[in-house]
Parts: structure tokens; C-alpha cells; sequence
């Protein structure tokens, strides 16, 4: 069970960079369930490519990066692709698949990772747009909705 | 009374005479549980005549979007047609989450009418209307262009100068190596395909002859359009829809700068320059790859050379720079013309892009073709 104070993100001496440069190095902090954490730094401080070592797009140069119950600095294969699920990553610019309805791009981990039948899958995804004050009316000028 | 317990879930249902159902949910309702839950509902629920449901969720102590999923799709009546549903014993915070989704955001979102195949007739009519209109619009670029492009050219400030070296560069300069390695091939493969015929007739000389009007009157200039319509018509299309759907365009309006001053005309006049020198440079390439095949036919060089210039004459040469200028001037004005019209949405841009490709590739092809009857009759 978890507790609500538990660290479910930890930070030990971490060093990231690029190729042989490390531009940021001895890094240590929790998160905690719940908690809005923040990371604030000037224009080039390596706010970007910090979160980027976070949700394992880069590998960093030294350190751990504990997500739950899991290393993801040195997780391969499938720990890696259990530890990817256990979290979700809203992207500046949207990254929503161009392709896909509003609905479909909501949709897909479940048609990815789970056996349900397709109105339950449909069902889901509607009641998260709604939770977030996404409605039908809303989606109808921007972008393709059915 | 059907129960059913996997995965930490258990189900219990029962169905009365008298049409009144009740299913009690216990434990842990997941992603995983939900799809087994749901094979024992349809099962038993689907065939049943049920008047009323009750669906008893005060066990759960676990509930995730799926399982949500389940109740709403329970309590849109969509498994239960004829029933009157209710859903009780949410935990609280679960229960908000459950009423925010109502049946006429669920009715909101499904499409309410597909639109209805359109029957030949109409459709051909509809990419009839749509090539006139973009022919119309193809004259009104042609317009603007030929308006902007002489008052531009006079006045120094209007002409952004680097501009053109930069698109010089990138389309010109940097597609030698890929210019070089496909005409000397195709001039290579030419050669070596008409030798072993020719060879039959002795007639090998010959070879020398037709690679040389081959090349300096059509593959010339088609492949140095060819390729520039792909490398930088398409770049072209891709920079101006990108500004396109970043508002740039409107900005530069805005600011009193027009669009086809700013960024139109730079591109092609460097396309229009740098056409025609890509162009006798894929000529000498391909001309070369026929030359290495002769050579290796055991034909000495000058003998070659004899040739070439007795097949080649001075009308040929400036027939393939006059080919260049307007292939240039089409590969330009078309990509800058499908940037221009890049619409919104995130495959805008990859449209518009192949649209450049395409249009630019059929423009080069019809132009070719006026060329040479052109030529055939001037010549006569």
C-alpha cells in the first residue's frame, strides 16, 4: 500500500550531459506522491535535459534515478517498459500523434497494453477528456474529434 | 447466481424471475480484472430480459479508469437496453469522477452523422473544380510573382541578397554530390545498355553520339530539375508551410511586408540562376559516364571527342540552358507556391511538401515536351 508521503521519485548523485561534457552533476532530490516539484533555472541551465535523464530519453553519466521501486538509469528491456508505464509526460509542445483523433491519441495505451473491449477503451478515454473540461464543443474547431 | 472471483475481483450476479438483476463488485476493478468482468456480464446480462439493474460497487477498494469505464458503459444502459440502471456505493471521490461523464457528453462525442459516400459523377466533378481552381490559383501566383519581381530586382534594400546566396548555396552547392553520382550513373547505364546492341552492327562509335544529344538535350536538364524538384522544391514548400502554420506569414503581413517580396522572390531567382549551371553539370557528368564506357570499349579519347562535338552543336547547349531557366523558375515558384497554401494542422506541412514534389515534377515533364516540339520545329 502506499503511503501518502512516500518518495515515489529519488535522485541520487546524478551527473548528465552530453557526449564526453557533463553539465550538471551531483544532483539529489525526492518527489513525493502528490507533490507539485518544481525546477526552475535560467535559459541553458539544463532544466530540459534534466527531465529528459528523469524519464529515461537520456542516459545520464553517473547516479540513479529511482521511479517507485526502479532504477531507470540502468533499467533495460522490459523493467524498462514496466517503469515507462508508470508514468505519463505532458511535452511543451503537445506531441499528440497528428494521425490520430483527440479520442485515439487518449485511447492508445489502452489499445496497447490492455485486452479491453472497444467501447470500454472509448468509455475510459471520454471520461479523462472530460475530467480535464475537454468536451465535443471544445474540439470541434481544433482538431478532429470523431 | 453466477460469481466469479479472479485476479482479486470478485463478481457476484444475480438474476431474478421477475427481471431484476443486481451484480456486486468487489475488491479490485483494474485495466486487467475489467475485461473478464465484462465476458461474465455479457454473459449473463446480454441474453437475460432485464427490467431493472443494480450494480453494487460499495465492495471495491480499488477503481481505475477502465473499471470506471465498465459502470458507465453499465450505466448507459448499453449492455441492459431495456433496464432502468443505477450505480450505488461509490467511494466518494470515485462517484464525482463517475457523474462528470453524463450521457450527453457520451451522445456529444459520438459522431452523429456519417458523411455519405459521394457517387462517381460528383467526384470527378469535385477534382475537376479542385485542378481548375488550383490552376486559377497557380495564374494569380504567376501574377504576383511577375508584379513583385522587377520592383524588387531595381530597388537594392528590397532584395535580400544573402538570401539567395543562402538558397544558392543549399540547393545548388550542396546537391553536387548527389547530382554527380546520378547522372554520371544514368550516362554510365546508357551507354553500357545501347554498346552491346550497337556492337552488332558495329556501330559501337555511335554510342558517343547519342549520349552526347541524349544527355545536353533531355537527362540533362530533367535530372537537374528532377532532383532539385525533390531536394529543394520540397525544402522550399516545407520552410514557407512551417512559417505558414506558425503564424510567421501573418506576422510578416502585419509588419506591411509582403510574403512574395520577402520570400518568394529570393527563391526564385536562385532557382532560376542556379538551375541552368546544375544543369550543364549533370550534362558533363552523364556525358562523362558514356565517355568511361567508350573508353573501356577500347575507343581511344579523341576519337570520342570527334564525335561528340559532331553530334552536339551550339543550339543543342543553350536549348538545355533554356531548359534550366524555366525548369528552375517551376521548381521554385511551385514549392514556394504549395508553402504558401499549406493549410492548418500537423500533416499541413507533409502535404504541401509532396504536392511541391508532384506538381513540380509534372510542370517540368509538360514543359519538357513543349521544348522539343518547340525545338523540332524550329529547327526544320
Amino acid at each position: 500500500m502506499n503511503l501518502p508521503n512516500e518518495n515515489i521519485i529519488v535522485v541520487r548523485d546524478l551527473a548528465i550531459g552530453y557526449g564526453d561534457k557533463v553539465i550538471l552533476h551531483n544532483l539529489n532530490f525526492q518527489v513525493r506522491r502528490g507533490e507539485v516539484f518544481m525546477i526552475l533555472g535560467g535559459s541553458g541551465s539544463g532544466k530540459s535535459t534534466l527531465l529528459k535523464n528523469l524519464i529515461g530519453l537520456y542516459t545520464p553519466k553517473a547516479g540513479e534515478v529511482w521511479i517507485e521501486d526502479g532504477n531507470l538509469a540502468v533499467a533495460e528491456d522490459e523493467e524498462r517498459l514496466r517503469l515507462f508505464r508508470k508514468f505519463g509526460v505532458m511535452y511543451q509542445g503537445g506531441a499528440l500523434f497528428g494521425s490520430m483523433t483527440v479520442l485515439e491519441n487518449v485511447r492508445l495505451p489502452l489499445d496497447e497494453f490492455t485486452a479491453l473491449p472497444r467501447p470500454l477503451k472509448d468509455l475510459a478515454a471520454l471520461a479523462k477528456l472530460k475530467q480535464v473540461g475537454l468536451t465535443a464543443v471544445q474540439l470541434r474547431g481544433s482538431w478532429k474529434w470523431e | 447466481m453466477t460469481t466469479s472471483s479472479q485476479n482479486e475481483l470478485a463478481t457476484d450476479v444475480l438474476v431474478g424471475p421477475d427481471g431484476h438483476a443486481r451484480v456486486v463488485l468487489r475488491h479490485r476493478l483494474d485495466a486487467t480484472t475489467t475485461v473478464d468482468c465484462w465476458n461474465l456480464l455479457e454473459k449473463n446480462l446480454r441474453p437475460a430480459k432485464i427490467k431493472t439493474l443494480e450494480v453494487d460497487a460499495s465492495g471495491l477498494e480499488f477503481c481505475d479508469g477502465a473499471g470506471l469505464a465498465l459502470l458507465h458503459y453499465l450505466n448507459l444502459g448499453k449492455m441492459t437496453p431495456a433496464a432502468s440502471v443505477s450505480v450505488v456505493g461509490l467511494e466518494a471521490g470515485l462517484e464525482k469522477i463517475f457523474l462528470g461523464l453524463t450521457v450527453a457528453d457520451y451522445e456529444a462525442f459520438r459522431p452523429h452523422q456519417r458523411p455519405s459516400k459521394a457517387c462517381l459523377p460528383t467526384e470527378v466533378g469535385d477534382a475537376v473544380a479542385r485542378v481548375a481552381g488550383d490552376l486559377c490559383e497557380q495564374v494569380v501566383f504567376l501574377g504576383n510573382i511577375a508584379a513583385n519581381l522587377p520592383p524588387t530586382l531595381i530597388h537594392r534594400k528590397r532584395m535580400r541578397w544573402r538570401e539567395v546566396g543562402r538558397v544558392f548555396e543549399t540547393a545548388g552547392a550542396n546537391a553536387v554530390p548527389i547530382v554527380s553520382l546520378i547522372s554520371l550513373l544514368v550516362g554510365l547505364i546508357i551507354a553500357f545498355e545501347s554498346v552491346q546492341p550497337l556492337a552488332q552492327f558495329g556501330a559501337q562509335i555511335y554510342v558517343a553520339n547519342m549520349i552526347g544529344l541524349v544527355m545536353v538535350r533531355e537527362l540533362g536538364p530533367l535530372l537537374a530539375a528532377v532532383l532539385l524538384a525533390g531536394r529543394s522544391g520540397s525544402a522550399f514548400a516545407a520552410e514557407i508551410g512551417t512559417m505558414k502554420v506558425n503564424e510567421e506569414l501573418n506576422a510578416l503581413e502585419t509588419l506591411g511586408l509582403d510574403p512574395i517580396r520577402f520570400l518568394v522572390v529570393q527563391r526564385i531567382i536562385a532557382g532560376i540562376l542556379l538551375t541552368p549551371l546544375l544543369t550543364f553539370y549533370a550534362t558533363f557528368m552523364g556525358v562523362l559516364g558514356g565517355v568511361l564506357v567508350m573508353l573501356g570499349s577500347g575507343f581511344p579519347l579523341n576519337l570520342i571527342f570527334h564525335q561528340l562535338a559532331s553530334a552536339v552543336h551550339l543550339s543543342d547547349v543553350v536549348l538545355a540552358g533554356a531548359k534550366g531557366l524555366v525548369f528552375g523558375a517551376i521548381v521554385a515558384a511551385i514549392g514556394c507556391l504549395r508553402g504558401l497554401q499549406t493549410q492548418q494542422g500537423p500533416s499541413a506541412v507533409g502535404v504541401s511538401t509532396t504536392r511541391a514534389v508532384v506538381t513540380s515534377i509534372l510542370l517540368i515533364v509538360m514543359a519538357d515536351a513543349v521544348f522539343t516540339v518547340l525545338f523540332f520545329i524550329l529547327t526544320q
